[in-house]
């Protein structure tokens, strides 16, 4: 047809007959007249410019927003200035958030699967048929398998996260699994085994701090991140430990390759000396503290010699460190940080951490380590019903499953009978292990679990070894994602539903934990793009149709059901969200107005409350009501109640690496390198391998190695640098993607989920990053 | 201007329709409307494609869409929005609010119940149906439709900067033919608008106000 142009006569002739006659049902009609009814978003604000206060949600922190918003459009978000907890700042990630809403890729509308699992062939269904879809499901796997924890349901810590809880909780299985054993769940454990809670660092202030293994230049934590920059080169003293020269090891004082997984050699030294030379706070250890006299005699053995056999730091030089963090003290820090554990005795290697901050009285003061200070919000008392059918969670009673991943160098008597969970871990529950969770679901003890649901984790690329997950999800009848993008895990569910972003939504009050007492919500800046909804929405949705399904509530009493229906869905998930964040700060008159005004509250002016434990009657959440240097639960359990060093059962082979991984300040782990800002910044990742490991094996920059580890082998470019030890290799996380419909990243560098093997923190049941050894040859 | 023929109009204005149908996502509703419709517009695909494209099984369509212009294996194969192909890859850029502003120009919005962006292929056929039928129904007054015309030679602009890029992906993606002929046929349907336009409604440059998309 093309160059023969239509006439009037020739488009009459082809169309007059039968095109001309055709009436279309009216129905299907969309664009229609301005007079009828339209949707609010479709009138456009003319030349309307807003500045909308929010709060970030491209990682963990949760740094204030304000987001210029220009005829309905978000145009650019920058820093609030006036937020006390991100201080003004906002980072590559925060400012990449503006592309969120409008890439092509995000999930636009439920998706059904209709080929086989992974296949990528998929048909889009309303929210009224997969909200029914999704009750059916429920109801058919707690009918078939008589428990309801034959469903498991994953989250990532987050302001929805809550309402995905209704749902669990309405639905009433055990088997949940969150983030925290892919992250700093150890580090928790081990604070708190001492201290009762896991505090923050007053970098502020501190005049002296050792970090070990956080790359606080890199891995942003705010405020701590920002508070390194600004205050560190005022005076600050500043030791890092790490195998690599990182960009915080390039501010410091001074830097130790440390040898992999011997930091706790170092700080029991660092104790050692601090006892032994009297260096210690008697008046703190006196009053607060638990069980010095069993602290003082197990270091008696770690002198600064013995350590240096272990990790590689000169003794003097260990000696001279102990002095100076006990001279600083108590603004001296020795740094939580925010990691995942990287060996299985991690939880012990903060334990110590924490031992050391106990003895030097840098605890709860300017300048040093400070308990998390929070402001009570009016909570939402709703209670679900206890239901009969739900068994407890699978990894709590995972007898003996997880022996064959727990080194046996620092055997724990519990790993026969499952990890220790609550009472001895002072971890909820609700958290679970990864690591002991997939073991138990793939052995199909202590019962099967057959139906997962996901809300914004992708374990398919955050828990190690990829093929484990890919087989526990064969065993799976229904898989249900809650998701922005087509993550990994999306990619092999059944049902997937698309997760407004957190610009386009309303998001609860959170605190922030902190020095400082401050709280957060969301409100959206812009109307959403898509038929996407939120958590809070979805579980209404989802539980409205459960409540239709008899079955669904066969093993509970009546009473406790018409209870359920007033109180959950009357009572709360049928109400404006709204009015669930105006209940929230109902104590505090005129919060919810400085809520919208500025994107978060703070009751008095965010000013840091130091010394709340500082007094002799306080009641610490241990056992003894003391810090405890000695942990009287651990001892209970059968664990070492000492932070006792235990050797490495295994050690790198002749030929072989060990695995470390990172972050970069510009990614967060899996879930922002698709953003196409933040690709801009960087395209792949590529192994760091030392320079004279490098010539050995015939490796030049940029050369195409393979990586190979006990469970699977990736393909990636090497940077050769002088910056790592020779006996590691490293790479960022977040690469080497599993979903096709990870445009920008897709099969982009390597992924190390695929590298690691699944070892087990012997406490948390964490998985630990840095317990992989691999090989490497040039391709 | 000249006055528009009637019936030929009304052809116009239902292919428009007819292709916003096609480049729809074929839930029951729209399936049941293009199986029962499409044999009317057998002239149209004859002259501007390869014939009638054939219509397999709505399970089989509905896959097809998603995978070629909702979401599929590396990209999505035929993003089907204006703005993606004319803003550098984003999506709601200067294009999108354009398409609004010609909209909301000669009276007209997005129904409320619609989840999509004005700027879909879809709805832009859709929107150049509506404006016919405004100048339909006045008859050809260019003082009483001149938003509308403008509206029209202005949206048909906007598609043929991109429509040959995304008939030619469809065509390279597509795993069964009823895409691939309709976006062939909705090509070279673009490239005679302009003619169309000035031979069967009397809308051309000359009598029109507009100013271009992305001019």
């Amino acid at each position: 047809m093309i160059g023969n142009k239509m006439t009037r006569r020739k488009f009459l002739g082809i169309s007059a007959a039968s095109a001309a006659g055709v009436a279309f049902a009216p129905a299907l009609t969309r664009v229609v007249r301005a007079s009828e009814k339209t949707n609010d978003y479709s009138i456009l604000p003319k030349g309307k410019r807003e500045f909308i206060a929010s709060n970030c949600d491209m990682c963990v922190n949760k740094c204030g927003i304000i987001c210029e918003v220009v005829e309905g459009k978000l145009h650019k978000i920058n820093p609030n200035p006036k937020n006390i907890k991100s201080r003004g700042m906002l980072c590559a990630k925060g400012n990449a958030g503006a592309a969120l809403p409008y890439s092509p890729d995000r999930l636009k509308t439920p998706l059904l699967r209709t080929g086989k699992r992974g296949e990528g062939k998929w048909k889009e269904i309303s929210w009224d048929e997969a909200f029914k879809l999704v009750a059916k499901n429920l109801a058919d796997l707690k009918e078939k398998y008589q428990n309801r924890s034959c469903v498991a349901f994953a989250s990532t810590e987050g302001f929805q996260e809550e309402f995905y809880y209704y749902l669990v909780n309405s639905f009433g299985s055990m088997n949940t699994v969150r983030h925290t054993t892919l992250c700093l769940s150890s580090n928790i454990q081990g604070w708190s085994s001492v201290f009762g809670v896991f505090p923050d660092a007053d970098l502020q202030h501190a005049e002296y701090v050792i970090m070990l293994g956080s790359d606080r230049a890199q891995a942003l934590i705010t405020p701590d991140s920002v508070d390194f920059q600004r205050f560190k080169p005022k005076g600050q003293k500043l030791i890092v430990l790490d195998p690599r020269f990182t960009e915080t090891a390039a501010k410091a004082d001074r830097w130790y390759p440390v040898k992999p997984r011997t930091d706790q050699a170092f700080v029991l030294a660092l104790i050692n000396v601090i006892i032994s030379e009297n260096l210690y706070d008697h008046a703190f250890v006196e009053t607060y503290t638990y069980g010095f006299e069993e602290l003082k005699n197990l270091v008696v053995e770690y002198t600064p010699e013995w350590a240096q056999a272990k990790c590689e730091i000169p003794a003097d030089e260990i000696r001279q460190i102990a002095r100076e963090f006990a001279y600083h003290a108590p603004r001296s820090v020795i740094y939580p940080g925010r990691r995942s554990a990287f060996y299985p005795n991690e939880v012990y290697i903060r334990q110590t951490f924490a031992i050391l901050a106990a003895i030097c009285g840098c605890w709860d003061t300017i300048g040093a380590v400070v308990p998390k200070s929070s402001v009570k919000l009016n909570m939402h008392n709703v209670i679900f019903p206890f239901f009969m059918l739900s068994q407890p969670r699978v990894d709590k009673q995972a007898v003996g499953l997880v022996k064959d991943v727990v080194p046996d160098s620092v055997a724990c008597p519990m790993v026969g009978t499952g990890l220790p969970v609550d009472s001895c871990a002072f971890l909820s529950e609700k958290d679970g292990s990864w690591g002991s969770f997939r073991e138990a679901v793939l052995q199909d003890n202590p019962y099967p679990v057959r139906g997962f649901f996901c809300f914004k984790q992708n374990p398919v690329q955050s828990v190690p070894n990829v093929q484990k997950t890919l087989t526990m999800f064969e065993k799976m009848e229904f898989i249900c994602v809650i998701e922005q993008q087509m993550s990994d895990t999306a990619w092999y569910a059944d049902l997937v539903l698309p997760h407004s972003t957190y610009l386009e939504s309303w998001d609860p009050v959170h605190n922030l934990g902190g020095i400082e007492p401050i709280v957060e919500f969301r409100q959206p800046v812009i109307k959403p793009l898509f038929d996407t909804k939120t958590m809070f929405e979805i579980a209404g949705g989802i539980i409205h149709e459960m409540v239709k399904i008899p079955s669904l509530w066969d093993d509970i009493e009546p009473a406790d059901f018409e209870a359920f229906k007033k109180d959950i869905l009357e009572g709360v998930l049928d109400k404006p969200i709204v009015e669930y964040i105006q209940h929230q700060v109902l104590e505090y008159p005129g919060a919810f107005e400085e809520l919208l005004k500025e994107g978060f509250y703070t009751p008095d002016g965010g000013k840091a409350r130091y010394g709340s434990t500082r007094n002799p009657d306080f009641r610490f959440k241990t056992k003894t009501g003391k810090i405890e240097l000695f942990n009287e639960r651990y001892k209970e359990f059968g664990l070492f109640p000492l932070p006792k060093y235990c050797e490495p059962s295994a050690l790198p082979g002749p030929d072989q690496y060990r695995f470390l991984v990172g972050r970069t300040a510009w990614n967060t782990h899996t879930s922002t390198q698709n953003n196409p800002y933040l690709w801009e910044i960087q395209k792949e990742n590529t192994i760091w391998i030392n320079t004279a490991e490098a010539k050995k094996l015939g490796i030049s920059q940029g050369d195409e190695v393979r990586v190979k580890s006990k469970v699977s082998e990736q393909t990636i470019k090497a940077y050769v640098t002088e910056k790592i030890r020779p006996d590691c290799v490293f790479y960022v996380n977040g690469w080497g993607r599993q979903s096709p419909w990870m445009s920008q990243i897709y099969k982009r560098g390597a992924s190390e989920s695929e590298i690691l093997e699944d070892v087990l923190d012997t406490i948390s049941g964490s998985m630990c990053m840095h317990e992989t050894f691999v090989t490497i040859t040039k391709i | 201007m000249k006055n528009p023929n009637l019936q030929a109009a009304l052809a116009l204005k239902n292919i428009f329709f007819c292709l916003g149908l096609i480049f729809r996502y074929p839930d029951e509703t729209v399936y049941t409307e293009i199986r029962q419709k499409l044999e009317a517009f057998d002239g149209f695909f004859s002259e501007y494609g390869e014939g009638l494209p054939p219509l397999p099984r709505v399970s089989d369509l509905q896959g097809e869409y998603v995978s070629l212009f909702v979401n599929n294996k590396g990209f999505v194969p035929a993003l089907p929005y204006a703005s993606f192909h004319m803003d550098q890859g984003q999506l709601m850029g200067r294009t999108y609010f354009r398409i609004r502003h010609i909209l909301e120009e000669s009276g007209f919005r997005l129904d409320a119940s619609a989840p999509e962006l004005e700027d879909h292929l879809s709805i832009l056929l859709e929107s150049c149906a509506a404006l016919v039928r405004i100048i339909i129904e006045k008859n050809g007054d260019s003082s009483k439709c001149q938003n509308a015309n403008a509206g029209l030679l202005e949206l048909r602009s906007c598609m043929e900067h991109w429509v040959d890029d995304f008939a030619e992906k469809v065509t390279l993606h597509a795993s069964m033919d009823f895409y691939r002929i309709s976006s062939e046929a909705l090509k070279n349907f673009i490239h005679d608008l302009d003619n169309i336009f000035n031979q069967v409604l009397g809308v051309n440059q000359k009598n029109s106000h507009i100013t271009e998309v992305n001019r």
